[in-house]
């Protein structure tokens, strides 16, 4: 038996993702504490955003499990908020500012309630806390890249939640915007959020980040920056695919076979 | 002329029921109809509608006569089967969704016609009026009908009154609506499932080659009217049932016309009359607006180029400048010319003489005015872009019209009020 560690904010345990039945997470496992800004990085198609949506669980992985504070994940989604890819959503959707981070307040648990006082004054607060008041009618479409990535923002301080998945914050967004994003984050962590966030900009993750998780496809290394920007890793990370795993990938392809036999699709009993 | 006034007046019962039917089949199809838009499905809803075909005519041979349980439950069904099967197939195949769409519209809709021909063929009695189905006439349906199309047609409006936000979560951001834990695979089968209903009640009025336009059109129109989804939806409903009033109108008027394609113009009428009148996105007010910036342009470059002739006078008002001088300073088309010289004379900012003009005290403000934001403009360039001198002149022309006084009093503070501009022109206060 062991023993639960409270200030482990994400626990994944042993993740394989296949799209296709190509492999994109192989065998993914670690545990991220609380109150930590962490960044996942890697090359393209590397799998950090099928790993950032498996831990929210917007993906099923084909084997594995996610834990949030040492519970399953459907029990603590409150606490969870989600920042997508900018460019996932379409821009030209009927709404404005104000709509889309009202939609932060919204949960399974009370669809079909109209927003109370203190909804509206939270949508309010974070829509200013982004700098985005003056733009608080304006539709959606009509603002410029770091805005769209700023409404993003507000609608996930508008979920007060606890950990902060953050896919890519910092793509395509002015110097302004970046600046503003980074603050925020410093001061979501003095007040003992978490934040997971994407990153690809190699340069400046020993600025933003405490830890690091070096993916490509499975974990290369993590902790803090330091220990893990090493070269032998970057190497790992960065210098060409896994040429039998690859190879494996293809054949599985090929020939369709499952990822995973059965028996082990299911998330393991812990005991 | 007298059934359009009985129409209108509701002097019989019965037309008051097919009213009242047509009209919540248009706003509901209107209503699901913005869903499919938004999802990008506008072509899903085309496939749906022409694989209902099939299911009406499987209905009828169960029925054996029109009934509109069964008839709808047919295109219900058959409907549900098409929409799986394009999913199926883009998944499954390496097929794209605009092949999948294209083969599994034309495969139902030929099975329907084939179905469609062997029950007229039977010698039924009952069948008369099922090609009906085709074109639409929402004149012959019945009032016993009409309690159960008018029935669905409330439950769709309901459904998306009731799911109103979840479902705006759900099209915008399906991945965001999975990380809040909303239960998107069962909202995703209940909008299909009222996508497909309000076409099995649509078909009966506007028929099945037709009926996507009721689902597609009313939001495409709406679109240009606003961008807020709540109104969008009330404005699409609006256009949609009013195009099933209408069709119920020409239908009992003249019997003999099809519904579906009326129905269609009226549709068509609304698209394009926002395509063209609505403010700010229509194209009528994009004409006009890039008119006023053409003459903007036209009458600020006048008065720069008159401004040269006054800078260097003591009192630059008395200066009587000749038209041909300003012509030999900058070229402008007579036609413009003359077109711009009157602008200038009804705004009071020139007082013309036979061939020659003056500037009136505002005329004089406002020539100094675009001088000053071109020169600004210029050694904003030079100065921060670092643009040489030789090259600054042409995008300053530009930019002297779109800059606002906002915007010139910022280029004042960032450039701390230069007194002349890279060519050593001195710039007017």
């Amino acid at each position: 038996m062991t023993v639960k560690n409270p200030s482990i904010a994400v626990e994944a345990h042993n993740i394989t993702v296949a799209y296709d039945r190509q492999p994109v997470l192989w065998e993914v496992d670690f545990e991220m504490p609380a109150g930590k800004l962490i960044g996942i990085i890697g090359p393209n198609g590397s799998g950090k955003t099928t790993l950032v949506k498996t831990l929210m669980g917007v993906l099923t992985p084909d084997s594995g499990y996610v834990e949030i504070f040492n519970e399953p994940l459907h029990e603590v989604r409150s606490k969870i908020a989600y920042v997508p890819q900018r460019e996932s959503v379409d821009w030209d959707f009927p709404a404005s500012v104000y709509d889309v981070v009202m939609m932060g307040r919204f949960s399974a648990k009370k669809l079909f309630q109209r927003p109370s006082k203190q909804d509206k004054l939270v949508v309010r607060q974070s829509i200013e806390k982004v700098g985005l008041t003056p733009f608080i009618r304006r539709q959606i479409g009509q603002l410029s890249g770091g805005q769209q990535q700023r409404v993003f923002l507000a609608r996930s301080l508008a979920q007060e939640a606890d950990i902060y998945f953050m896919d890519e914050p910092f793509v395509g967004v002015d110097a302004a915007t970046e600046t503003a994003i980074l603050t925020l984050m410093l001061t979501m962590k003095d007040q003992g959020k978490t934040l997971i966030i994407v990153h690809h900009d190699l340069q400046t993750v020993s600025e933003y980040f405490d830890e690091v998780l070096l993916l490509n496809t499975r974990v290369i290394d993590y902790g803090p920056v330091e220990t893990v920007l090493t070269d032998a890793n970057l190497k790992a990370a960065y210098g060409g695919q896994l040429n039998v795993l690859s190879k494996v990938g293809e054949l599985m392809k090929q020939s369709e076979f499952p990822v995973r036999e059965k028996e082990f699709k299911n998330r393991t009993v812990k005991k | 002329m007298n059934e359009v006034l009985d129409f209108l007046l509701l002097r019989e019962p019965n037309i008051l029921y097919v009213v009242i039917g047509t009209i919540l089949i248009g706003a509901s199809a209107g209503l699901i109809g913005t869903f499919a838009f938004l999802k990008k499905s506008s072509l899903l809803g085309d496939a749906i509608s022409h694989a209902a075909l099939p299911g009406v005519c499987i209905g009828f041979l169960f029925a054996q006569e029109k009934d509109p349980v069964f008839l709808l439950l047919g295109s219900f069904i058959s409907g549900w089967i098409a929409t799986y099967l394009v999913e199926w197939i883009t998944i499954h195949s390496k097929l794209k969704k605009d092949t999948a769409i294209a083969v599994i519209l034309s495969f139902f809709f030929g099975i329907g016609i084939f179905l469609l021909t062997i029950i007229q063929g039977s010698g039924m009695a009952a069948q008369s009026g099922l090609n009906t189905f085709l074109v639409g006439k929402a004149a012959a349906i019945q009032t016993s009908d009409l309690l159960v199309f008018g029935g669905v047609a409330l439950l769709i409006i309901l459904f998306v009154v009731i799911y109103y936000q979840p479902l705006k979560i759900l099209v915008f951001n399906r991945d965001y609506a999975l990380s809040i834990g909303l239960p998107v695979k069962t909202m995703e089968f209940l909008l299909n499932s009222a996508i497909v209903m309000a076409i099995a009640v649509g078909i009966q009025a506007v028929g099945v080659i037709l009926m996507a336009a009721l689902l597609i059109t009313p939001a495409a129109a709406a679109r240009f009217w606003s961008y807020r989804l709540s109104k969008l939806l009330i404005i699409a409903a609006g256009i949609g049932g009013f195009s099933g009033w209408f069709g119920a109108l020409v239908s009992y008027t003249a019997p003999n016309m099809p519904t579906g394609p009326w129905i269609v113009t009226v549709l068509s009428v609304f698209a394009m009359g926002s395509a063209f009148l609505a403010p700010k996105s229509g194209m009528i007010s994009r004409i006009k607006m890039g008119r006023e910036n053409a003459n903007k342009i036209l009458v600020e470059n006048i008065l720069k180029t008159i401004y040269l002739f006054c800078e260097k006078e003591a009192n630059p008002l008395t200066r009587s400048i000749l038209y041909t001088d300003i012509l030999e300073q900058r070229f402008f088309t007579p036609n413009n010319f003359s077109k711009g010289l009157r602008w200038l004379d009804k705004k009071h900012m020139i007082i013309l003489d036979k061939n020659s003009l003056k500037l009136t005290e505002q005329g004089y403000e406002e020539s100094k005015r675009v001088v000053r934001l071109h020169r600004l403009w210029e050694v904003y360039l030079y100065e921060k872009m670092n643009l040489a001198a030789d090259h600054i002149h042409p995008n300053a022309e530009t930019m002297e019209h779109v800059l606002t006084p906002d915007l010139e009093k910022l280029l004042l503070k960032e450039l701390d009020h230069p007194m002349s501009d890279p060519h050593q022109s001195k710039i007017p206060k």
